[in-house]
């Protein structure tokens, strides 16, 4: 068993000098950032511990929990992704949103966000920049979602303390302000 | 190349890449990753470096050749749940979660070789055929046969997967796995299944140390089909082609009856498909 | 009492105060803290479940750059031992490491990568001994600790334990361990004091826990260890029992700088507390009507390398096996021992789940057996108002057992479609599968228990309206903070409220957990509150004059003999009034104590699941669960919901799917790829009502309510798919190969000639020092009949 120590931010173990370093351009909520890293760190240990962007959460480093999830686009386009999984340089000369992005300019809340108040989807809230994330992803491409649907995009977040009751209505809600607002 | 460094390979062509490949034996080849770096957190591997395929843009779409469908290697799987063929289709929509299925690529999946992948068995029921291309040209070859351990293919040194050919079926194609849990799980078992004008023919997942097909298993297949033989005969036949692991998550047991369980139910969903049953 | 609803009181759906600077991803967690000039902790872990350490040499990892501690159990400078209950557990590995994981060195570098390539170059010498990783085992075996391997026997009777009725049924049950997976992992941040002290900000459930057991540790006294709470990704009981608190501290105060130690998800399995796995043997005989006579039954707990909580756990799960029913006649025993697994303490619900499994199997074994309707059967026995408990102590406040299963009587099934078993994976079709429909009801002891003291203080301030409110309680989130917002804008009319961060400048609010903030510092917050009010009135009062007698706050305003006299706010401008209360639950007493009971509340809950099963694959799927609490009061119908519906997935989780692994005392799954914890298409539709019957000396009459929807979820998810299968499945998590292959032993039923209770054998709970028997081998009923 690995039992004794975690190679998040030394994955090779290898006896790296200057030479295991990449730089690279990145954008991160509309800031434009020069990033240097190690070749094998994760896109989320990046924002985090470089670049000091802590929205993205640590749920677990390995793509089940989803608290990572940011949009990013790659030269193709944007998509939602776990930041822990993509390897921070393959985003070279791309751009990232985090929850950050979500918020209005003023700092006013997305119908997401308020309606994550507004139902109580929110209890500890380690999981809910990620599950914000997904689900202002799944309203953006589907303005009408049913619940198998919300369920359907949002399998990859997952939340230990709502037992998610409360993340389904705020969806519904949100999709409901959304299209009350729009029409 | 878009980024060169030491340590890392940021090609954006697939010559740039190939060369990449020649000139960095020693580097870890990734694609979207998520395979990749998990590896890495629990020290499944080691790397001394990444050339990364995620910018290379010639390897991401889907063409049709003639009576194939030309898949690039990578290709994310997203893509695929709603590519043209049911068991690809079925496959991509349940592997891993919809935060991986963005960046996880249909190539590293086929490189990942291990037998619970879920396009491998849609893949070997489908008659799927591999593109692996060095700087010196590509070869195709069969899938059958491309996995020959947990982990271990085919693929030479210098070679990449650029693409995976599927030939487009007019008949019926699924896919099912079973797991613990009822979304984003490993296949505790897996099986796919192609029918067309009255021979089916199936695929298993961790029914063994690769992915597992039989010529028995699709004659008695091909008999539940068209009602020469019964569920019980293919579930027997079944039982007796597979070799599935024991571990922490199911006995041997199990999984040998749940295989024999999928195999009737998807050559069930092809009769009914074909108008044969009900 | 509920008058100011809408200005956010109590009773109101108030959202979380912390809310939105969560839903912006602003909220500060642990693992967020950052520090000017600040190392990194990294721990170095046994591989081995049982080792002697013959040597630890760390000369090349202190000698590498950027590494500026490296520390073992000979620079620990105050005890090298802690612990919950008993201070039995190395603060690092002395000379032996008992359970795999185990710290032994810890290291502190300029980096993370530099600290982990640190703690590789320590070396560590082991001579690997022998493992014991079987409970049953570890009463006859060799001792592995100086303090041996039972970490306590409970054994009581009461009644006639040989009275029998028409019929008993028995078996044995297996509940797995479950891990608390709480999302954050463990993270801390602790600095150096410039009184020689030690400051850390970590996420934590007990303040003052820590603050006490970092001092053994570092031998300071407790004014210069100051703990203060740093945001918490959940906790369920895996936060209570120190893990990197002292290793952190130890490290800021030897190498003079900030450190910040933060574990993997795979550290994080290794390092915290587990729920107890265990085995049940229980025997219930009852007369034709399904009344119960008497119930035997045997507990083995595997506590694991470490005490932690274990002595507490296993009285709780002893005494609850006689589930909310009246049993006058019994025999109940149980050990929790020491084994070279995992270490196991608290997880919400407290050895209580393990207990309401079995039970619940066993009334639905004896419906069956009797040929009776399982809710009646539960409806006969339904223990009242009066009645007194296996252990002696009466219940005394209301029990509302009946009214919780006529409340949830009332629900109608579900109709419409259901999610397919097996979901995403499609391997399910409609025709293969059969619904069940399973009942359970439950109880659950809330707050501390057996004379360990149950207290909370809190400091209340109000200055023109704006109320602040200061106590120890770790906001994990349940939405403590919530409550006491709540609290402070109904009793003192506040139109603002902060809850300043709990440190250990207050005195202790105990632990979050059981079930008991909204009761022990809900009501220290109240108390102060009025205290403070109080003070507000006596002001307005003398300034105008009247009689303070005659005063009230009601929405915000101060009212003379009900008449409004003015706002709060403008009440007394610029004066601050203050107020410091504390609270204590009447005493609690061991069990078997002629001077009281043991437990200071109970919660009951009754619920009803639906699920839908592929037999033939094993394959569930949860389609509804119903359920009626006893609650008291409806706070924060927001928040209790929220409870009751992360209760229940976290009890279907354990029924189903999730189980740590533990082979050969190793975690073969400690990530989540492997530890399956529920996803958003596992869960089913929660329809939730209560039962609100106020509990006595609790303001508004509120109680605990966080445990008791996990603690039935438990047995109503695998009544529901015995109800389906038809199999018997007595052990959890239910896997799909107990369903294909229908795995698992039946009870056996016997019929006996019916025995009255002697009547001379005396009522209550009296204590057996001696063993009966080795766990589960109670004498035999007789021979089974078909
Ligand atoms: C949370 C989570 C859930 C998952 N669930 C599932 C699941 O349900 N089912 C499933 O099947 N998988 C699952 N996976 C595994 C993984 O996502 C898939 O196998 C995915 O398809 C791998 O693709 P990738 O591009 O990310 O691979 P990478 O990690 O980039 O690469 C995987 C391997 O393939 C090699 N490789 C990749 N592309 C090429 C190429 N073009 N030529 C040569 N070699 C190449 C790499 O060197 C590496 O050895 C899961 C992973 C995660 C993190
Ligand atoms: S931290 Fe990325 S998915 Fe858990
Ligand atoms: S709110 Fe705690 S994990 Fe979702």
């Amino acid at each position: 068993m690995s039992a004794v120590e975690d190679p998040r931010t030394d994955v090779a173990g290898g006896t790296d000098g200057a030479d295991g370093s990449v730089t690279f351009g990145l954008t991160v909520d509309g800031t434009a950032h020069e990033v240097t890293a190690r070749w094998d760190e994760s896109l989320l240990t990046v924002l985090r511990d470089r670049l000091g962007v802590r929205g993205p959460k640590t749920g677990c480093a390995h793509g089940r929990c989803g608290a990572c999830a940011v949009k990013a686009d790659l030269g193709d386009g944007g998509h939602v992704l776990c930041a822990c999984l993509v390897p921070a340089a393959t985003a070279a000369g791309g751009t990232v949103e985090t929850i950050a992005s979500i918020s209005g300019p003023d700092g006013a809340l997305s119908d997401v966000q308020e309606a994550f108040l507004a139902e109580g989807a929110v209890q500890c809230g380690i999981c809910t920049s990620g599950f914000v994330t997904a689900a202002t992803e799944l309203l953006e491409t589907n303005p009408d979602p049913t619940r198998p649907e919300i369920e359907a995009a949002l399998y990859g977040n997952l939340c230990r303390c709502t037992g998610y009751g409360r993340i389904v209505a705020a969806v519904e809600t949100a999709a409901r302000t959304r299209r009350a607002a729009t029409r | 190349m878009l980024l060169e460094a030491p340590r890392f390979a940021l090609p954006e062509t697939l010559g740039e890449a190939l060369a990449a490949r020649a000139e960095r034996p020693e580097a870890v080849v990734v694609a979207g990753g998520t395979e990749v770096m998990p590896d890495l957190l629990w020290r499944n591997r080691t790397a001394a470096g990444f050339l990364s395929l995620r910018r290379v843009a010639a390897l991401r779409g889907t063409t049709t050749d003639g009576g194939e469908l030309v898949i690039g290697a990578g290709t994310p799987v997203a893509a695929l749940t709603t590519a043209p063929d049911g068991g690809l289709r079925a496959a991509a929509s349940s592997l891993g979660t919809p935060l991986v299925r963005t960046e996880a690529t249909i190539g590293g999946n086929v490189v990942s070789a291990l037998p619970y992948r879920n396009l491998l068995p849609t893949l070997l029921a489908g008659g799927a055929t591999l593109e692996l291309t060095s700087a010196t040209g590509t070869r195709v070859v069969p899938f059958d046969g491309f996995v020959t351990a947990p982990g271990v293919t085919g693929l030479r040194e210098g070679e990449l997967l650029t693409a995976v050919r599927m030939p487009v079926h007019v008949g019926f194609a699924d896919y099912a796995k079973v797991g613990r849990r009822n979304a984003q799980f490993v296949a505790t078992v897996s099986a796919a299944v192609v029918s067309r004008d009255g021979v089916a023919r199936l695929a298993f997942g961790n029914a063994g140390p690769t992915p597992l097909r039989s010529d028995a298993v699709d004659t008695a297949a091909t008999a539940l089909l068209d009602g020469r033989a019964t569920p019980e005969d293919l579930r027997a036949t079944v039982a007796a082609a597979v070799d599935p692991p024991e571990d922490t998550v199911a006995s041997a047991e199990y999984r040998r009856h749940a295989l024999g369980v999928l195999a009737v139910r998807l050559v069930t969903r092809a009769a009914v498909d074909a108008g044969l049953g009900s | 009492m509920f008058a100011n609803m809408a200005t956010g009181g109590i009773g109101a759906s108030v959202r979380r105060p912390d809310g939105p600077a969560k839903v912006r991803g602003e909220f500060s967690y642990a693992g967020d803290l950052t520090a000017e000039g600040m190392l990194i902790g990294v721990t170095v872990r046994s591989p081995h479940p049982h080792a002697r350490i013959l040597g630890i040499d760390t000369t090349a990892a202190r000698a590498m750059d950027g590494v500026h501690a490296v520390l073992t159990v000979d620079d620990v400078p105050g005890d090298r031992h802690f612990g919950l209950v008993l201070r039995d557990e190395p603060v690092l590995a002395d000379g032996v490491v008992r359970y795999a994981g185990e710290p032994v060195a810890v290291v502190a570098a300029v980096d993370a990568a530099t600290a982990r390539r640190a703690a590789r170059a320590v070396e560590v010498t082991y001579e690997v001994l022998p493992a014991l990783t079987d409970p049953q085992l570890a009463l006859t075996a060799a001792s592995i600790h100086p303090d041996g391997n039972v970490y306590r026997h409970v054994s009581y009777s009461c009644g006639d334990p040989d009275a029998r009725g028409v019929v008993t049924v028995e078996n044995t049950y297996r509940i797995g361990m479950q891990d608390p997976a709480f999302l954050a992992p463990e993270a801390g941040l602790a600095r150096p004091t410039p009184d020689g002290g030690v400051a850390i900000e970590v996420a934590t459930q007990w303040l003052h826990s820590d603050q006490k057991q970092i001092g053994w540790a570092t031998g300071l006294p407790p004014e210069k260890v100051h703990v203060s709470l740093a945001g918490v990704g959940g906790a369920f009981g895996g936060r209570e029992d120190v893990t990197l608190q002292t290793h952190a501290c130890l490290l800021a105060l030897a190498t003079g700088r900030p450190v910040k130690i933060e574990y993997t998800r795979e550290e994080s399995f290794l390092a915290h507390r587990q729920r107890h796995p265990g085995t049940i043997w229980l025997r219930h005989s009852a007369d034709a009507d399904g009344r119960i006579v008497s119930v035997e039954g045997r507990v083995l707990l595997d506590g694991g390398a470490y005490a932690s909580t274990s002595p507490v756990v296993i009285t709780n799960t002893v005494t609850l096996l006689q589930g909310p029913y009246r049993v006058d006649n019994g025999r109940f025993e149980g050990w929790s021992v020491r084994t070279n697994n995992p270490s196991c303490g608290a997880m919400r619900g407290f050895g209580v789940p393990q207990a309401a499994f079995a039970h619940e199997a066993q009334l639905d074994a004896l419906a069956a057996a009797l040929d009776l309707d399982p809710v009646e059967v539960r409806l006969t026995n339904a223990l009242q108002r009066g009645d007194v408990a296996t252990f002696g102590q009466r219940f005394d406040a209301p029990t509302p057992v009946r009214e919780v299963i006529e409340g949830l009587r009332a629900i109608p099934l579900p109709t419409g479609p259901a999610k397919l078993p097996g979901g995403v994976g499609r391997a399910a079709e409609g025709g293969t599968v059969r619904r069940g429909v399973g009942w359970a009801v439950t109880m659950k002891n809330l707050a501390f228990s057996e004379g360990h003291v149950d207290e909370s203080t809190a400091e209340v301030s109000l200055r023109d309206g704006h109320a602040t409110v200061h106590t120890a309680c770790a906001e994990v989130g349940q939405g403590f903070v919530t409550v006491a917002e709540q609290v402070a804008r109904t009793v003192l009319g506040a139109t603002t409220v902060e809850v300043v961060q709990p440190d250990t400048l207050v005195a202790s609010a105990g632990s979050t957990s059981a079930s008991r903030q909204t009761m022990a510092s809900g009501t220290a917050v109240y108390r102060a509150c009025l205290a403070v009010r109080d003070r507000l009135l006596g002001r307005v009062a003398r300034a105008h004059g009247l009689d303070a007698a005659t005063l009230t706050v009601a929405d915000g305003v101060v009212c003379a003999a009900g008449r409004p006299l003015g706002p709060v706010a403008t009440a007394a401008p610029g004066q601050t009034f203050r107020a410091t209360e504390h609270f204590q639950h009447p005493a609690t007493h061991p069990l078997g104590s002629a001077e009281g009971g043991m437990y200071v509340a109970f919660g009951f809950s009754a619920m009803r699941a639906v699920v839908d099963v592929d037999v033939e694959l094993g394959l569930v799927s949860v389609v509804q669960v119903a359920s009626c609490q006893d609650v008291g009061t409806v706070v924060n119908p927001v928040q209790l919901r929220g409870q009751i519906e992360g209760g229940i997935v976290q009890g279907m989780g354990l029924a189903l799917m999730e189980e740590v692994v533990v082979a050969d005392g190793l975690i073969t799954n400690p990530d989540f790829q492997d530890y399956l914890i529920p996803t958003i298409v596992d869960v089913p539709e929660v329809v939730s009502t209560y039962v609100t019957d106020p509990e006595p000396g609790m303001p508004h009459g509120w109680k605990g309510v966080g445990e008791p929807p996990l603690v039935t979820a438990v047995p109503v998810v695998a009544a529901a798919v015995r109800a389906a299968t038809g199999l018997p499945l007595p052990a959890v998590p239910i896997k799909p190969e107990h369903i294909a292959l229908g795995i698992g032993a039946a009870p056996t039923v016997t019929w006996t000639t019916p025995r009255p209770a002697d009547p001379d054998r005396p009522r209550g709970a009296v204590i057996d020092e001696e063993p009966h028997d080795a766990p589960g081998t109670m004498a035999e009923e007789g021979a089974p009949s078909g």
